[in-house]
């Protein structure tokens, strides 16, 4: 009786969260696809126009993880959790600063650092084991694959600092943070490179920020992007770039009204 | 000049009201019921530069709410709010740049550094000079006797060592107004001393205008000459604390000395026995007949000595927010 009281009060709670029910219901929906994507890929492979090979593959894995370790951004639980439902955002709040700003500052070392140890991975692989890759080279293509990462930063940054706003609205932000995650692993190629998909979904992928935060820069590092489709993919990020930083100013602007410091 | 206006300001909040039990929980899926809470329901007063008030109210009543209009938090429902001249809501750099806002239950330290590290981030927040930063930090840390903790990691310090340090961080940017809330909360009689001198002595260097809430009456009844009183988020009363007393004070109290033992039931008879350690004795008297009752214990007990005294603070506002006084 006493389990059955537990249970009861356990699905009560489930039903105070009607936003995270839903969100929760799309992320239970996307990990199988993922997987049925994959082997939709793999069965497939004679009749796609991908041209990969074990090598290739391995490379792009590896710079990947060495990418994401500077790309992936990892700010929106801070923003969400800490700041916002915690009421952590009074210290910005009345300081004359940017609070954009102060979060990119408290983020960007955390990126240096972790990238650091990318390339002592990259170091480790390359030279160590002697495993070899294809790399970017060229003056101009090199400099352009910079500009691409810096830019693939700043859509990363933009994206989760959106993310972590919308606790501005939420009770519990952690389903929509884990339906942008899967959002990430599937359309930001971390999962398989958006060229194995399936063109449809390889064009919806292109029309999402995803893959202009680690999958185009890790293809520019790798030397796969011909210097013409560089430029072309830096445009769009810019794109992005100014889509996220309006939306992120309307969030901002409209959530700090209805923030209260936790408390009365 | 007045530093604070503050007109008919009103801050509402939207509450969600679910039912008790699973027929609740299933109705909330798809009608739910929000409430509007009045937390700051048409407050106005002002408060002239350099003034130092406590704002007293239960918990609930609507001071923190009210600081973080001030401070420029939170957006006023209706009413408007003037803090130097400026409205907070814009947190203008002008503006932010001259207060403060220390809120004894959050912090801004780092936790895994020293504070000293924290100080030198809102010297760059503030844009501080050198040389004021180091004559800044010298001096207080000087008041608040913790130059030997500035290196110590902030997790290793005590409760008291860290809101000293969280107090530095907050006013390193020397501002005219010092909002408090809660300053001295969770701290031991000494640190709380301590506090409160500092706070005494920052308002009198500084000339800042500080608003202060604390549920300890004796940090208000200390430092603040003037207080304002907010219940149910509306102004109760506004004024000096022996106004105050005079206002709400239904009773006096009557500290006497015996000559000779006395029956407690005889005494009684003209008042509530607050306490009787032979040969002290202290009443509370109705405060319209506190003379006459004086001049019937001359008369009729053995008196060595008999002192007149106002009820305490404490007790006058327990006695307003419990509803006791009928006003």
């Amino acid at each position: 009786m006493k389990y059955i009281r537990i249970f009861l009060l356990y699905f009560q709670q489930a039903f105070v969260y009607r936003g995270r029910s839903v969100v929760w219901f799309f992320i239970s929906l996307f990990n199988p696809l993922i997987l049925l994507l994959f082997w939709y890929a793999a069965l497939t492979g004679g009749k796609t126009t991908v041209s990969w090979s074990l090598s290739d593959v391995t490379a792009y894995y590896v710079l990947l993880i060495i990418s994401a370790s500077f790309l992936d951004i990892h700010i929106e639980e801070t923003v969400a959790v800490y700041d916002i439902s915690e009421g952590g955002l009074n210290a910005y709040l009345v300081k004359p600063i940017s609070y954009a700003l102060v979060k990119l500052c408290n983020e960007l070392p955390y990126r240096l650092l972790q990238g650091s140890f990318g390339i002592i991975v990259f170091c480790i692989i390359r030279f160590g084991l002697g495993i070899s890759f294809s790399l970017v080279n060229g003056i101009f293509e090199i400099i352009t694959t910079v500009c691409m990462i810096l830019c693939a930063f700043c859509v990363s940054f933009l994206f989760k600092m959106i993310v972590g706003l919308s606790a501005f609205w939420t009770t519990d932000y952690t389903g929509l943070a884990e339906m942008t995650g899967v959002l990430i692993l599937l359309f930001g190629g971390f999962v398989i490179p958006l060229e194995f998909f399936p063109s449809f979904w390889h064009t919806v992928a292109t029309y999402t920020p995803f893959p202009y935060g680690t999958y185009f820069p890790v293809l520019a590092v790798e030397g796969r992007l011909a210097l013409g489709e560089m430029w072309r993919i830096i445009g769009i990020q810019l794109g992005w770039i100014f889509i996220l930083g309006v939306t992120y100013r309307w969030m901002w602007k409209r959530g700090v009204r209805l923030y209260t410091g936790v408390g009365i | 000049m007045d530093s604070i206006i503050v007109d008919h300001l009103q801050k509402d909040y939207s509450v969600f009201r679910k039912k008790p039990g699973l027929k609740g929980a299933l109705s909330s899926l798809f009608f739910r019921k929000y409430e509007t809470k009045q937390a700051v329901n048409d407050v106005s007063f002002s408060i002239g530069a350099g003034e130092l008030v406590g704002f007293i109210g239960p918990n609930g009543a609507g001071k923190t709410t009210t600081l973080k209009c001030l401070s420029g938090l939170l957006y006023p429902t209706r009413g408007t709010v003037r803090v130097l001249g400026f409205d907070p809501w814009q947190r203008k750099r002008e503006f932010l740049t001259q207060i403060s806002l220390v809120m004894g239950q959050k912090n801004q330290l780092w936790w895994d550094l020293p504070a000293m590290d924290t100080f030198l981030l809102n010297k760059e927040m503030y844009a501080i000079d050198d040389a004021k930063f180091k004559k800044t930090v010298s001096e207080l840390v000087d008041i608040l006797d913790v130059s030997r903790l500035l290196t110590v990691q902030v997790r290793k310090l005590s409760l008291g060592e860290r809101m000293k340090m969280e107090i530095i961080a907050a006013i390193i940017h020397t501002p005219n107004i010092l909002f408090l809330d809660e300053p001295t909360i969770g701290l031991d009689v000494v640190i709380q001393k301590q506090m409160r001198d500092f706070i005494r002595e920052y308002n009198k260097r500084y000339n800042a205008t500080i608003v202060l809430t604390s549920h300890y009456m004796e940090d208000v009844k200390q430092l603040a000459s003037r207080i304002i009183v907010i219940d149910h988020g509306a102004l109760l009363f506004d004024g000096s604390l022996v106004k105050f007393i005079d206002t709400y004070g239904k009773d006096k109290i009557l500290s006497i000395v015996l000559d000779d033992h006395v029956k407690q039931d005889q005494l009684k008879r003209l008042g509530v026995v607050l306490s009787y350690e032979y040969p002290k004795v202290t009443i509370r008297v109705p405060r319209e007949k506190t003379k006459d009752i004086a001049a019937l214990l001359l008369r009729k007990f053995p008196i060595d000595d008999i002192n007149i005294e106002e009820q305490d603070i404490e007790d006058v506002v327990r006695t307003v927010f419990s509803g006791k006084t009928g006003e």
